[in-house]
């Protein structure tokens, strides 16, 4: 479990997240969504630890994270798997050296073989197959995020982030994405944010779901609930599309 | 004011670079393949430039030196100490802070800008210390191996142009080159070369490591780090040269 007590950010005179509370459950897809600038992004790295907030904490299954430095949070970082927007693999490694590169770097105890077949298990588990020895540059978009899950998982993650996994993706394979994430959630019980601008991913694989809104919370609950919130700002960004606002 | 934050920024990275890695084994690894990225790559240029540029400082030394008071083998000698002193610890370092050093920027502005470094960090991994401490170690293990390269095949250029212009006898020109040898010179240049490695893998290390933006700053990234790279080679060539020699 993951809990945010008054989190606040500005950079410069900037003020960009304006004291967030929240909290996301194991086992959960705990999506933030919200519009281009309400924040979204910066308070992911706040989470990861990538920015500093400047007022607040994130508790890590109840400890504070925030507070943490050097070793302390090198252990806590290591429970973490992320999956960046543009991918993030590694240019110079394979596919398989990209999955077994965090295993390579703390897992003294095993051996090379049971990295292989650790890496070999999770690029089987989101079905990149015969591409063990492709370079980034070798494959397609949707088998990089693929790929980037597999790494992201492989040291066996208690928390998993992904920053816009469906961006540059065609709506097949962002469903394909959004759904592997679901299950590997589920099946590892893993505590996940997902930061998203895509209502789709809201609808198919929200359990639990907060609206930024300039920086604010403004407004979390099942994603079954938020077509019928009532609140002027989330029915803008929900009913943005032409498509969705005459399903309506 | 600028100059001094980025003074500042540059000594906080060392002391963030020279953290225990994490995983000798794979730094070691790593270690290996920059020697081979930054060094050997970089043969063929040195071996080039080394030989005409030995061709070059003879034709000139014996034309300049064209004196009934002055011995002929005084070109040899001149040609060697010209070799030893400056132009293979200095002027070799010059090319490799442009290949390498742009290489280097390059390199780590881009997995900046890509996320690539962020990736590293959310695993725990000391970024800087993984991906700039390694092309430090084999920049100062493979540079002074060019420059003793490139002193030999500086010598055999000069050594080629007396044979095919015959501007100085070749029995004289090899006197010279024999002529009062002080391994101490030889000393001096690795030592020069060893600091100079030093500053170029840093200080382009440090230029790649804080872009920020997208490939217009992953360029200008690149071209600062061989402008400071070869700012402070000159300078502390000055140094250097008056610790050592004075």
């Amino acid at each position: 479990m993951i809990e945010v007590k008054d989190m606040k950010k500005s950079f410069e005179e900037l003020e960009v997240l304006k004291g967030i509370n929240t909290s996301f459950e194991q086992g959960k897809t705990n999506l933030i969504i919200g519009q281009s600038g309400s924040g979204k992004t910066v308070f992911l790295k706040c989470l990861v630890g990538l920015l500093e907030p400047d007022h607040g904490s994130v508790f890590f299954s109840g400890l504070n994270f925030t507070s943490m430095k050097g070793n302390e949070r090198t252990r806590v970082r290591k429970k973490m798997g992320v999956l960046f927007q543009g991918s993030a693999l590694f240019d110079s490694l394979t596919v398989e050296e990209n999955v077994i590169f965090p295993l390579e770097m703390f897992n003294k105890d095993m051996t090379r073989k049971e990295k292989i077949d650790r890496a070999n298990f999770c690029l089987d588990r989101v079905n990149i197959l015969n591409a063990n020895h492709l370079y980034p540059a070798e494959i397609s978009g949707g088998m990089k995020k693929r790929v980037a899950i597999a790494r992201a998982i492989a040291n066996s993650p208690d928390y998993l982030f992904c920053d816009e996994p469906n961006s540059g993706l065609d709506p097949q394979t962002a469903i394909v994405i959004d759904k592997l994430i679901s299950e590997i959630t589920k099946e590892f019980q893993m505590t996940t944010v997902i930061n998203t601008h895509d209502m789709n991913s809201v609808m198919e694989i929200g359990d639990h779901v907060i609206f930024l809104y300039k920086g604010k919370l403004w407004w979390e609950g099942k994603s079954e609930e938020i077509l019928t919130t009532g609140n002027k700002e989330v029915e803008d960004f929900v009913y943005a599309s032409e498509l969705v606002k005459k399903l309506k | 004011m600028k100059l001094f934050q980025h003074i500042g920024s540059y000594l906080l990275l060392l002391a963030r670079i020279l953290r225990k890695p994490q995983n000798a084994k794979i730094y070691r690894q790593k270690i290996i393949i920059e020697m081979d990225n930054l060094g050997l790559e970089s043969l063929g240029i040195v071996a080039i430039i080394s030989v005409f540029m030995g061709a070059v400082v003879t034709i000139q030394t014996a034309f300049n030196t064209d004196h009934p008071l002055l011995p002929i083998y005084a070109v040899g000698f001149a040609t060697r100490q010209s070799i030893i002193l400056e132009f293979s610890p200095t002027i070799i370092s010059l090319i490799l802070a442009g290949k390498v050093g742009s290489r280097i920027a390059s390199e780590i502005g881009t997995m900046r800008v890509t996320e690539q470094i962020d990736a590293l960090e959310v695993m725990g991994i000391n970024s800087a210390g993984y991906l700039i401490l390694p092309k430090i170690i084999a920049s100062m293990i493979v540079n002074p191996m060019l420059v003793v390269i490139s002193i030999f095949l500086g010598v055999l250029g000069g050594w080629m142009a007396s044979a095919a212009t015959n501007v100085v006898p070749l029995s004289h020109y090899s006197y010279g080159i024999l002529f009062e040898f002080a391994p101490y010179d030889i000393f001096y240049a690795l030592i020069k070369t060893v600091v100079f490695a030093f500053l170029i893998a840093s200080i382009s290390g440090y230029f790649g490591y804080n872009t920020r933006g997208g490939a217009l700053e992953v360029g200008h990234s690149s071209t600062k780090a061989v402008v400071f790279s070869s700012i402070y080679i000159i300078f502390f060539n000055l140094i250097l040269t008056q610790i050592l020699l004075v």
